[in-house]
């Protein structure tokens, strides 16, 4: 009985030690790595084709965005020039006095960054990834050339930025700022060449909207542009070199500007209205007319799609994929947008007068700008918008506000989720940008002059040859070029950097005649925000003057 | 926990043993019976004793006894473990009979601690123990809201009065800007304070509130806040014994807020239209429209109702104990629609098999179904124009609605249309099942296993019926529909030793503990469903093939999971009842930490020495025991989120591109969520703790003194990286490193008297905190979101912000003295007489806009917490009054820029809300005393901004609970075959002191927030808060 007890004992014992010795060593350290069940990890993406596009996909993500193309980009630069003044007189991008702590600016830096690492990362991510190798050459040249466009807003808007060509380690975040910003154009230009042989001419209509090999040749030839007046020291004749891409865009056949179909006012109001715009819009005359090229059209190198689609976006705030122009830029008086800017009077007078056809104005003028006495007639949203354009409460201090870009209103959608494209590479611009190579002394291998290249631009909206407007006024071509860019690219982002390029390429002796309150010497470029000179240690300096 | 039974049994058997020497001549002989003051229940077995003798007997099972004393006894010792012992004069009496009074904090109390339990005398560390008794006075739905104002050093504060509102329970103060709630331990198995309310308060033998570290420690990663140890009843071996209690109550508002009518309405809106050169809408003046006159305070309330029912059956053997008990909680909130149920059952269980064998097992399952309605309807009636009817039957919904022709404008909307026309309920199922096998070596040295299992099942549904309603119309009839599920499986390991060496006691703990834990959650909804799903929340709408209608969607969903593993040790030494250690250490693995941090050690130890064991104490007169205590420990908070270290990649509409001829929508994918911190860790707390326990007055009196230091360090902070991350600001890394400091004291005392049948108690506690943050290692100053609070260095946590005001200006003279606070001089247009004055406080001549001129102008977090309970028993009747208060808090009355400023806010909120009457003693040159200032719609003097002006003391004293019962005499019921049977009234909040002019003082977090820290940094904010009810409530407690 004795002997029994023990050893049910001793079994209980053993049985229970090894219990415990089960348990505990079931329990190893491993044990401990779970994994997110409803998400991505790094670990586990990045592994398929379909994961190659999406990381690219992110990428365009960032052209939305409402610091880039989505608002505070246009709102800085075009507030900034002499093109447009900001809501209320004395705003801080009118007159230079926004602080280095200034959200705007702070943002943008951060998003085009973005774009940048989101570019990065894509291109180191799919090099291990096994898949379709065109493909793969082709996606990685889309990302190098979004990051050569990021890397080009950051340059010219904030000159010595930090140059980030790969995904960086924690211990690795804080970056110095450039020596020398040619550094950027030699990034861009290295981005740029290598991208352009795996890039297709055109996609199929399920893949229109990405970076074709136009886009990247275009943007190219505007790059060598900048270069040219900003390079002290020019290895090359970058004038020359961006003439080289501009022709081969000419001669792609791809591309061209959208014309008239009657040599008429309606039809020059029409071309020209089509570039912008997909919707039916009022021809002017009581009728409504069909966009004639619509998004993506054959004008267009490049466009932000933005689409109606009003997906909600923690991280970019409103609409992950719609613009905020409308809003921004909307009169209150007939449509709910804020009128965060308005054009200026000096911008107004710079139409010629008389127009084509026997219209007092340049048509450009009527597509820019509402102005006292415009029928804001839109066919279907009648009863909203047949009310005349009052500049008392709809344009306040100026007495215009800006039509381009945003007519017509999308009554559904007149607020931040607008929908329409943002062109931001078009034909006209390569046909302004090769003329101004000319008129630098580049040579052209097809026979364009200057003059014949502004004359295309006109003769699209039945203006007159330029040297007769240049004979008029006395002007050279540098200023017919400079006056047919602003009347042909108004609110395009484009009149802020073009003042400052040509004043680094001599075209433009004191730009304070343009923008009275722009410091020389300091404001070309806008201030390095203070919180990455601080996060930064030191490494990143701030812009002489700021 | 051995038994109140264990002791009366071993208590007997001493006495006889005692009894067998006793023979005496020259005696006479005394009778009585002995029996409970409280329930005048017989004490069987209490000992008598001639005092200074070894004479004695022990009472028989009625209670009754009969003692032989010699000629010259002066005193007779009544005793019976548990109870106060009571001493009486012996004079020429023969019959006595006594009443004897438990003794509800005895010494020999036995506490439950972190894996184990121990004699409250033996404890080192600090440590409040709440009864089962004292939690269930009071007509509560959760245990954690009866324990408000019971124990030193536990802030417990209810967000709001709506039935299951989240309960806010801090021990010390508030020790990080993120998650500040408490470990729950309910029989072992680990809660989140959520998980409370699932709890039947009438299950609870005990709760131990675990506050200094080397209490905690040995819960290492998970103690830093505290820990609330939460013990159900078990069976004791004896006959069967069936519990029922039930009590049903209603409830009312204690404070109603008096509205304006249409007339005063409509004539404040012409003063203060007129002020600002305006005219009010013009149907400010149809007198079909301002001949309606609606109280929406009383529509949107009603009188609440809540109700308790609980049935217990428990019982034992020599090897088997059992316990089970079903409950049923039913509560209606005073606003329409709130509701809360509650079903639980429980079966607990214990078994010894054989010699070294133990086993056991606990199972509850509970259901709770709320209808949160109501959290926000104070502030919509508010707002609601009087002349707003509350029917239209001719408007879609059959409610009436504001409009251009009912009100003037439709920014508001019909709360009781809100309430009624949407049908929205949350349920939760839940399964704890959990068991113990225990294996005994040898004599004081076992293993324990412990496995538990807990499911959780939710569903939250909303229909809300297509109506009219102004701005919150809803166009199509919709049902959104979410479901979750939840486990969590655990296991302990312990290996325990506890033995006695001549005068050494030493008790030694090896545990090894794993958890793990999942979630998942899925919500679907659809749109324009047709009638036939009208409320009835099954999921027939899932199964629609019409076509004709929009299609269930999936809205989303989420899955997580987390694991610990643990090895902890802990030792508990005394010599002599004299010496005490305490030493713990506990190593901590969570999938939570980065891989730099995978795991954590969390080291304590206690010292403490109980003086009156000395020999040379025992000459100290009153004092009957007097224990020093000190204690160090190391603990953390490892409530960060599940997977900080992680890139993550987010998909679906975090990162989308458009594509293609028809614009097509493609989901990008990206890292975009939060920076990874590769060395994210839990927040460290180290607190050191000096106390005293005292016994003074033959232990009438009892004393607890504390005084903590208590440092967060590595509190996770949002540091800012530079923009070379390529994230988005709002992704910016949490790391480790910020710095909080509470420190306070806290005090009780227990004072008892027994006066012949008259028996009372009364206890009192109170607790300082001062509370700072010392460092945010770098990261900007968190604001909450409404920009009323900001935490930065040097001040407390959630501390309130904005300017200064200094009383109203009287005259013109006074603006132009005064620093510029508008520009212009027009009354309508810029600051007048009858306008607030601003402290200029940079001294640059303007009230500026920006942050200059505003500092922290109030606390959130009060500088003194405190309770206070009391009893009182005669003659089977009973009274217990229980008060609570906090004291040096301020309260950010947000409610009160609405309805008592004769303004509209620019900006911000409705046009023209509806006011309190209150408004009206606004400024005006007749009336320069007013409290308000002046009337003007468009508060151009912005009178309405974040300033002291809103700012009031929050501090007040609250009769929280008055509880009035009978026990019916024994020799009554008995004949019934009832052996107990007790009837009360009660009232919960009977009143509250304070000058707070808001609804309700006791302001928690408001309830529509959800960012991250935002329960921290809102608290104190009153945005228009659901008040808690006055409660009378009737009940019934019998034992058969």
């Amino acid at each position: 009985m004795k002997t029994k007890n023990t050893t049910h004992m001793r079994s209980a014992k053993y049985f229970m030690a090894l219990l415990i010795a089960l348990i505990i060593a079931g329990c190893t350290a491993d044990w401990l790595d779970v994994s997110p069940d409803d998400a991505l990890q790094e670990g586990i993406f990045y592994k398929t084709e379909e994961d190659a596009i999406m990381s690219v996909t992110s990428v365009y993500e960032i052209l939305h965005a409402p610091p880039l193309y989505g608002r505070d980009y246009f709102i800085v630069l075009d507030i900034a020039s002499d093109d447009c003044v900001g809501e209320n007189p004395g705003m801080p991008f009118d007159n230079f006095t926004f602080l280095t702590t200034d959200s705007r600016l702070q943002e943008i830096y951060v998003h085009a960054l973005r774009g940048i690492f989101r570019a990065n990362l894509a291109m180191e991510k799919m090099a291990g990834i096994d898949m379709d190798e065109t493909l793969k050459k082709r996606l990685i040249a889309e990302c190098k050339v979004l990051r050569a466009h990021f890397n080009w807003m950051i340059v010219t808007t904030y000159g010595r930025g930090q140059l980030v060509n790969r995904v960086l380690l924690t211990s690795e975040l804080k970056q110095p700022g450039v020596e020398n910003i040619m550094e950027f154009y030699d990034q861009i230009e290295t981005d740029l060449l290598e991208a352009i042989p795996d890039l297709p001419e055109s996609y199929d209509a399920a893949n229109v909207g990405r970076v074709t090999r136009g886009t990247a040749i275009g943007w190219l030839g505007k790059s060598y542009i900048y270069r040219a007046c900003w390079d002290e020291n020019p290895a090359e004749n970058y004038w020359q070199k961006a003439v080289e891409q501009f022709e081969q865009i000419i001669q792609s056949g791809n591309y061209g500007l959208i014309l008239p179909l009657s040599q008429d006012s309606a039809g020059y109001f029409n071309a020209y209205m089509s570039v912008f715009t997909e919707l039916p819009f009022p021809d002017g005359y009581g009728g409504v007319t069909t966009a004639q090229g619509g998004e993506n059209n054959e004008e267009s190198l490049f466009e932000v799609q933005f689409s109606s689609n009003t997906l909600w976006n923690p991280y970019l705030h409103w609409g992950a994929t719609t613009s905020h122009r409308a809003q921004v830029l909307n009169s209150n008086g007939f449509a709910s947008g804020w009128r965060n800017m308005v054009p200026t009077q000096d911008f107004v007078n710079e139409f010629e007068s008389p127009g084509p056809a026997g219209l007092p104005y340049d048509i450009r003028k009527y597509a820019s700008i509402w102005q006292k006495g415009d029928i804001c007639d839109l066919r279907e949203n009648r009863d909203l918008y047949m009310v005349p354009f009052n500049p008392a409460t709809m344009a306040l201090h100026t007495g215009y506000t800006i039509k381009k870009t945003i007519f017509p209103i999308h009554y559904d959608n007149q607020n931040i989720d607008f929908p329409n494209n943002w062109r931001i590479l078009r034909y006209a611009d390569v046909l302004l940008l090769y003329a101004e190579a000319l008129a630098n002394g580049a040579t052209s291998s097809i026979g364009e002059t200057p003059v014949s290249l502004v004359n295309q631009i006109r003769s699209r909206v039945g203006m007159g040859d330029v040297s007769d407007l240049m004979a008029k006024n006395g002007w050279d071509i540098r200023q017919a070029i400079m006056h047919e860019r602003r009347v042909e690219m108004g609110f395009e982002i484009q009149r802020f950097l073009d003042l400052v390029r040509w004043t680094q390429s001599g075209w433009i002796t004191d730009i304070t005649k343009y923008m009275p309150e722009f410091t020389p010497d300091k404001n070309e470029v806008f201030p390095i925000p203070q919180r990455e000179v601080s996060l930064n240690d030191g490494l990143l300096k701030q812009n002489p003057g700021y | 926990m051995p038994t109140r039974k264990f002791y009366r049994i071993t208590g007997l058997a001493a006495i006889l043993l005692f009894s067998i020497n006793m023979v005496y001549s020259q005696d006479r002989t005394i009778t009585g019976t002995v029996k409970d003051a409280k329930d005048r229940v017989p004490l069987i077995g209490a000992t008598i004793q001639v005092k200074g003798t070894v004479r004695g007997t022990v009472t028989d099972a009625s209670g009754n006894y009969s003692l032989l004393v010699p000629q010259d006894a002066e005193l007779i010792t009544y005793s019976y473990v548990g109870y106060l012992s009571k001493e009486v004069s012996l004079g020429d009496l023969t019959v006595i009979d006594v009443y004897l009074s438990e003794d509800v904090q005895q010494l020999d109390e036995v506490v439950v601690i972190g894996y184990g339990t121990q004699k409250k005398s033996d404890l080192t560390g600090s440590v409040a123990t709440v009864s089962a008794e004292q939690l269930t006075k009071e007509s509560v739905a959760g245990i954690d809201q009866a324990l408000q104002g019971r124990a030193a050093g536990v802030q417990v504060t209810q967000s709001s009065g709506r039935p299951g509102a989240p309960i806010n329970v801090r021990i010390r103060g508030v020790g990080t800007v993120n998650n500040t709630e408490p470990l729950y331990m309910v029989d072992g198995v680990p809660m989140s304070s959520s998980d409370i309310l699932s709890i039947s308060p009438n299950d609870i033998e005990s709760m131990t509130v675990l506050k200094d570290a080397s209490a905690t420690a040995i819960y290492g990663s998970r103690a830093a806040n505290g820990v609330v140890m939460i013990t159900t009843k078990r069976g004791e071996s004896g006959k069967v014994k069936v519990h029922f209690t039930a009590y049903t109550g209603i409830s009312k508002m204690f404070k109603v807020p008096d509205m304006l009518n249409t007339n005063q309405y409509v004539t404040l809106a012409d003063s203060m239209y007129a002020a600002a050169d305006l005219v009010p809408e013009s149907v400010y003046r149809d007198s079909s429209v301002i001949s309606n006159n609606t109280n929406w305070i009383d529509e949107i309330t009603q009188t609440g109702s809540m109700q308790n029912y609980h049935l217990s059956i428990s019982g034992g053997s020599e090897n088997s104990n059992y316990s089970l008990s079903a409950g049923y909680f039913d509560q209606k909130g005073i606003v329409i629609k709130s509701h809360l149920q509650r079903y639980t059952l429980r079966a607990n269980s214990d078994f010894r098999i054989g010699e070294r064998f133990r086993a056991g097992s606990s199972i509850s399952v509970s259901r709770i179904y709320q209808d949160p309605s109501g959290g926000g309807s104070f502030r919509a009636a508010y707002r609601t124009a009087p002349f707003l009817p509350v029917y239209d039957s001719t408007n879609l919904g059959g409610y009436a609605q504001p409009s251009a022709t009912t009100t003037g404008i439709s920014d508001y909307s019909n709360e009781v249309a809100n309430l009624m026309l949407r049908d929205n309920w949350n349920t939760t199922t839940r399964l704890v099942l959990s068991g113990y096998l225990e294996y005994e070596f040898f004599r004081g040295f076992s293993y324990k296993l412990n496995a538990s299992a807990v499911q959780n099942a939710g569903r939250g549904y909303s229909y809300t019926q297509a109506y009219n309603n102004g701005n919150a119309s809803v166009k199509y009839p919709a049902i959104s529909d979410g479901y979750s599920n939840g486990y969590k499986l655990m296991i302990d390991n312990l290996l325990m030793y506890k033995n006695t060496f001549d005068k050494h006691n030493l008790s030694v703990l090896l545990g090894h503990n794993a958890e793990t834990n999942f979630g998942e959650n899925i919500g679907v909804s659809v749109e324009d469903v047709s009638e036939l799903f009208t409320n009835v929340g099954n999921w027939a709408y899932l199964e629609r093939e019409d076509g004709t209608n929009n299609l269930p969607q999936i809205d989303g969903g989420d899955g997580i999971s987390y694991r610990l593993i643990s090895y902890f040790g802990r030792i508990i030494y005394d010599y002599d009842s004299r010496y005490y250690f305490t030493g713990s250490l506990r190593r901590d693995g969570s999938s939570r930490f980065g891989p730099e941090n995978k795991w954590g050690l969390f080291p304590s130890f206690a010292g403490s020495w109980r003086v009156s064991n000395e020999s040379f104490f025992q000459s100290v007169p009153l004092i009957n025991d007097l224990k020093l205590r000190f204690g160090w420990g190391q603990t953390g908070n490892q409530d960060i989120s599940n997977y900080a270290y992680l890139a993550f990649l987010e998909t679906g509409d975090h990162s989308p591109a458009i594509f293609g001829e028809n614009q097509v929508l493609h989901y990008g994918a990206a890292p975009i969520n939060v920076y990874p911190n590769s060395a994210i860790k839990w927040e460290t707390t180290i607190q050191t703790n000096i106390g005293a326990d005292i016994a003074l007055f033959e232990n009438r009196v009892l004393t607890t003194i504390d005084y903590f230091i208590k440092n967060t360090r590595d509190m996770l902070v949002k540091i800012p990286i530079p923009a070379t991350a390529g994230y988005h600001s709002n992704a910016d890394p949490y790391l480790n490193i910020g710095e909080v400091q509470n420190k306070g004291f806290e005090f009780s005392v227990t004072y008892r008297k027994m006066e012949g049948r008259l028996n009372y108690d009364i206890t009192a506690n109170a607790a300082t905190i001062r509370n700072r943050v010392i460092s945010l290692g770098g990261g900007d100053a968190l604001w909450n979101s409404g920009l009323r609070t900001k935490t930065e260095e040097g001040y407390s946590i959630g501390s309130f912000y904005g300017y200064v005001a200094d009383g109203i200006f009287q005259t013109e003279e006074e603006i132009a003295n005064h620093a510029l606070q508008t520009s212009g001089d027009d009354p309508a247009l810029s600051t007048s007489p009858g306008d607030i004055r601003f402290k200029d406080l940079n001294g640059n001549g303007k009230v500026d806009n920006d942050d200059s001129d505003k500092t922290h102008i109030g606390k959130s977090i009060p500088g003194l917490v405190y309770g206070m309970n009391f009893n009182i028993y005669y003659m089977g009747f009973d009274l217990s009054l229980m008060i609570q208060g906090v004291y040096d808090v301020d309260i950010y009355n947000n409610a009160a820029r609405e309805v008592n400023l004769a303004s509209n806010i620019p900006g911000e909120y409705v046009k023209d809300p509806n006011k309190w009457v209150s408004v009206l003693d606004y400024w005006r040159p007749d009336n320069t005393s007013a409290e308000g200032p002046r009337a003007i719609v468009t508060d151009p003097n912005n009178n309405s901004r974040i300033s002291s002006w809103w700012l009031e003391d929050g501090s007040y004293l609250r009769i929280k609970n008055l509880q009035v019962g009978y026990t019916l005499p024994a020799s009554l019921v008995n004949r019934v075959n009832i052996s107990n049977l007790r009837i009360y009234v009660s009232a919960q909040n009977l009143y509250t002191f304070t000058s707070y002019s808001g609804l309700d003082p006791e302001v928690g977090t408001p309830n529509h927030t959800t960012n991250v820290g935002a329960p921290t940094l809102n608290v104190g904010v009153d945005d228009g808060i659901f008040p808690q009810a006055r409660t009378f409530s009737l009940g019934l407690q019998v034992d058969f």
